[in-house]
């Protein structure tokens, strides 16, 4: 059921995206997700997808997979395309039914807002698939480490995202087992009034939450005992290198970045 | 119930770069009103049998008849609502799965899905807690305030208090003391003999456990079933048992140790104590 859950999965791989240096790889996320907001023109979209769609040959995750795991996410955007066709106006009117007009702009507003839904939430999915937990918390922290100066904790910030991201699969095991267990009890998720069916879920929340305690709580334990200290005085196995691929994709994204201002700007 | 895997496949991650065979074209038959102990290494797909049985999961490819249901990988979900009411299923570490906030009425979550009163549930899930032996001064605690073999009990009686008439056990002592396991092993036994249309299929890697409380054994090895029948017949294959990475009972191994260091002949499969002792003494016998 939660097989094809994608969010915080890491696919091992070798292709071009895996092989990037985890700075570079949010520093392409942060500047497409900042930019892509800049301009609501359609050529702006438009490249934007290919950027996206670029980045997702480039990583060569296998695309049924994608599908299956984009499915629950499909709903929430088809929902906000709906939302915004029925109620943007403006433009010539494409459909009039008693009930609701249907304008070209309405159309145009809920095709944009859709795929750019869809670039954000693959693009961060990216991230995850081509990165290992390691990777991607010394990447974070060296991103953060200019605001440590500002006294933000950077290297605990990292280090609470990477446990974070390390627990995802293994509370979702988790839930599966509590899930069949009060299935094997004769717990009932599909049937009955909306209420009925929330509440069913009690029986699953609590035990998880128990469990979540209880695994934060040894792995405090585990880590104290060992004598875990962060900060400047611990070294790190293992460094990360810039290279030329890098600074290339940085550099597309930034085109990309000044594309959008100058659109937004000029036309 | 009569169990019978026809030709059953589970994938796990179907469709995923992780897609993995837990099972690989299973053939087995488990007899009515018997006690079965599946045995097997880590990862042998022991576990993904198991939920086979009640529908948890539904085979890839194949089918698996259980009672008068049959499972295919097209069965609904709600046809097998009903197979789950018969078959009861005791999960590693059940204690997980308690939620409620008093002993009594976690106890009476099954009895209540499965369309029992209130009143009724209440009272099913008394004579379970009586019959693991939860005091009832227990009845109101929050299970969370137990102690981990309480709430090991507890969550047992969850299961039984939905009077099913198979139970499967999925290695239930993991983590228990020797007393503690010893304890739960009997309590699932006077179960089964209380009542001559039960059956148990017990999941464990404690040989001595299969050997001392079933009256079949399946051996599973890689997704399929590498070996079954009677325990005399299975742990008298100990070169197939080897292969698969298990072993024979501690007291079978007792009395090969005792044959091969005293050249007698010693008929070394016994399974229980008893009558382990009583060959060690009938041999000390002869050597006087
Ligand atoms: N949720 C799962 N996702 C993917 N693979 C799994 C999952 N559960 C079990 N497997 C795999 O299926 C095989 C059989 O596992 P399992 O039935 O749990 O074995 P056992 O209970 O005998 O240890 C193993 O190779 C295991 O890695
Ligand atoms: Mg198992």
């Amino acid at each position: 059921m939660l097989d094809h859950i994608i969010i915080g999965r890491y696919i091992p791989g070798n292709s071009y995206i895996h092989q990037m240096d985890p700075r570079a790889k949010l520093n392409c996320i942060m500047i497409f997700m900042v930019f892509i907001f800049v301009s609501k023109h359609p050529a702006v979209t438009a490249i934007a997808f290919v950027l996206a769609a670029a980045a997702f040959i480039l990583a060569k995750i296998p695309f049924r997979f994608y599908l299956k795991g984009m499915k629950v996410i499909a709903i929430i955007i088809f929902f906000t395309f709906c939302l915004h066709l029925f109620m943007t106006e403006g433009g010539p009117v494409l459909l009039q039914t008693p009930v609701t007009t249907i304008y070209l702009g309405g159309l145009t507003e809920g095709l944009i807002v859709a795929l750019r839904l869809l670039m954000l939430v693959t693009m961060a999915s990216l991230i995850t698939l081509t990165t290992t937990p390691v990777d991607l918390t010394d990447g974070l922290e060296a991103l953060l480490k200019p605001f440590q100066k500002l006294g933000l904790p950077t290297h605990e910030l990292a280090l609470m995202m990477s446990i974070a991201l390390r627990f995802i699969p293994t509370l979702l095991e988790e839930a599966v087992k509590i899930y069949k267990a009060q299935m094997a009890r004769g717990a009932n998720f599909t049937e009955g009034s909306l209420l009925k069916r929330i509440k069913a879920f009690i029986p699953i929340l609590v035990p998880l939450f128990v469990q979540s305690f209880r695994r934060a709580e040894d792995l405090a334990t585990a880590m104290e005992a060992r004598g875990y200290e962060g900060g400047d005085s611990r070294t790190k196995y293992r460094l990360l290198r810039w290279k030329r691929r890098d600074t290339a994709a940085v550099a597309v994204f930034a085109a990309f970045a000044v594309l959008t201002v100058c659109v937004r700007l000029f036309l | 119930m009569q169990i019978k895997a026809d030709n059953v496949t589970y994938t796990y991650m179907r469709g995923t770069p992780f897609e993995k065979n837990g099972l690989t074209a299973l053939q087995a038959e488990i007899p009515e009103n018997s006690y079965t102990a599946v045995i097997g290494h880590t990862g042998s797909g022991k576990s993904t049998f198991v939920q086979l049985l009640n529908g948890l999961l539904k085979p890839t490819a194949g089918s698996i008849q259980v009672g008068d249901w049959m499972i295919a990988s097209d069965t609904k979900q709600k046809q097998l609502y009903d197979l789950r009411r018969q078959v009861g299923m005791v999960f590693q570490y059940p204690e997980h799965q308690l939620f409620h906030e008093t002993v009594i009425e976690d106890v009476a979550y099954g009895p209540i899905n499965f369309g029992l009163s209130k009143k009724a549930a209440l009272q099913k899930a008394e004579e379970a807690l009586s019959m693991v032996g939860i005091s009832e001064r227990l009845f109101d605690r929050s299970p969370f305030d137990l102690s981990g073999g309480q709430m090991r009990r507890v969550a047992i009686a969850g299961v039984l208090a939905n009077d099913p008439c198979l139970l499967v056990l999925d290695e239930p002592t993991a983590g228990l003391d020797p007393q503690g396991q010893q304890e739960i092993m009997s309590l699932f036994e006077r179960w089964y003999q209380a009542d001559d249309r039960r059956s148990v299929v017990l999941v464990t890697h404690r040989m001595e456990d299969a050997a001392a409380y079933s009256d079949q054994i399946v051996v599973m090895d890689h997704g399929t079933v590498k070996l079954a029948g009677t325990p005399y017949e299975v742990f008298s294959q100990q070169e197939l048992l080897t292969q698969s990475g298990l072993d024979v009972p501690e007291t079978v191994r007792l009395l090969q140790k005792l044959a091969a260091a005293s050249h007698e002949p010693i008929d070394a499969l016994k399974f229980h104590l008893r009558e382990t002792v009583d060959e060690i003494i009938s041999f000390l016998g002869k050597e006087s």
